[in-house]
């Protein structure tokens, strides 16, 4: 049966400037709804496998209709039965696909991520002993101590964070971040940056290497703004769930 | 396969970038799985997610008696009494989690940014 996957949600028009194909070799076309496009191809119901080669094209799919234009980008595998319940979908979201794509017009989404060397047993110093007592109070002593270090290494952490952000939120509008992932990662974010300070925001990052030469960045991007589609991380129910 | 936006990476030494890749992957780690339905290793299955939430009471309840200790409204020996109570309940756990076969780390990882937050 044919069916249509979903790559992305669009402002329409114009129509795609390119040629672009999609699962299965299927061109990747525009389903237009007023002032709304669904970016589509035909496909069968059934799920694509979410393998390396299928999760890297439905990304290229994206990152070349991106290329011209602001798109939001949908899930891996969405796929709707037919042509009716694709507009259906536009008509009844169209208010909440609208603010997300003005929230992302014109700009971009640039990863980064920053790997630390948390300070050290010995540079944390409890401030307070537990005097005397059995094997109880000792416990309880050794845990104290533990969650001390561990306020300080947060805290440690947090300043170094406050540090590289502010400049790197300047040059963007919005940012996401992560802190303290895993014990190493003391970041994962993500900047919503306006296209053509992109530039400007990557000597940004460059700035931050050469001041803290003790961390490591891993700058990726543009992306989709994965980030920052309304309702990607506040919880709501997932739009095509149904 | 084009890509039209490449990914530009301010390239740090190749051996930084492994670095990154075994981060990502513990982080992924971090987030709660789905429970394991596999027939055979339901039981295990189960039991994490039952030392898991025992796990969480336990360091919920010992953060609220550090908490009471740095107030200082305890005397040494109820300090020495909850510290004993903690000091076996953690050795119990120890136990419940060998004969499941789990290990600490598992319990860490299925409490997810919840663990984080104690």
């Amino acid at each position: 049966m044919q069916a249509y996957y979903i790559y992305g949600i669009v402002s329409f028009p114009p129509q795609l400037s390119r040629e672009i194909w999609g699962h299965g070799g299927e061109p990747v076309c525009l389903l237009p709804r007023g002032d709304l496009a669904a970016v589509v191809s035909p496909s069968p119901l059934g799920p694509w496998p979410p393998d390396e080669a299928r999760l890297s094209l439905h990304e290229a799919v994206v990152e070349q209709v991106m290329a011209s234009r602001s798109i939001l980008p949908v899930r891996f595998n969405t796929i709707l039965r037919t042509e009716e319940a694709v507009i259906a979908l536009l008509d009844q979201r169209a208010r909440e696909f609208r603010s997300a794509l003005e929230r992302v017009a014109g700009k971009v989404e640039m990863g980064l991520r920053v790997l630390w060397e948390p300070p050290g047993e010995g540079e944390v110093h409890a401030d307070q002993e537990i005097e005397g007592g059995g094997p109880g109070t000792e416990y309880l002593s050794r845990r104290l101590k533990e969650e001390w270090r561990r306020a300080k290494l947060l805290q440690a952490g947090e300043r170094l964070i406050q540090e590289l952000d502010a400049p790197l939120r300047s040059l963007a509008v919005e940012s996401w971040l992560q802190r303290f992932p895993t014990n190493r990662l003391l970041i994962a974010g993500a900047y919503l940056v306006e296209r053509p300070r992109v530039d400007a925001f990557r000597e940004g990052v460059v700035k931050a290497c050469e001041q803290f030469p003790r961390l490591r960045f891993l700058l990726t991007g543009p992306w989709p703004p994965y980030h920052f589609v309304n309702g990607a991380h506040d919880g709501t129910v997932d739009a095509f769930a149904a | 396969m084009v890509r039209t936006m490449e990914p530009w990476t301010l390239s740090p030494p190749e051996s930084s970038l492994e670095e990154f890749k075994g981060e990502m992957e513990r982080s992924i780690g971090a987030v709660p799985r789905r429970i394991d339905a596999d027939p055979e290793r339901v039981e295990q299955g189960l039991a994490k997610l039952v030392l898991t939430l025992i796990e969480l009471l336990r360091r919920l309840l010992e953060k609220q008696a550090l908490r009471r200790i740095e107030g200082g409204g305890l005397t040494p020996e109820e300090i020495e009494r909850m510290g004993l109570t903690f000091l076996r309940l953690e050795e119990k756990m120890a136990e419940l989690r060998a004969h499941f076969g789990l290990s600490e780390e598992d319990l860490n990882q299925s409490l997810g940014p919840l663990g984080d937050l104690m």
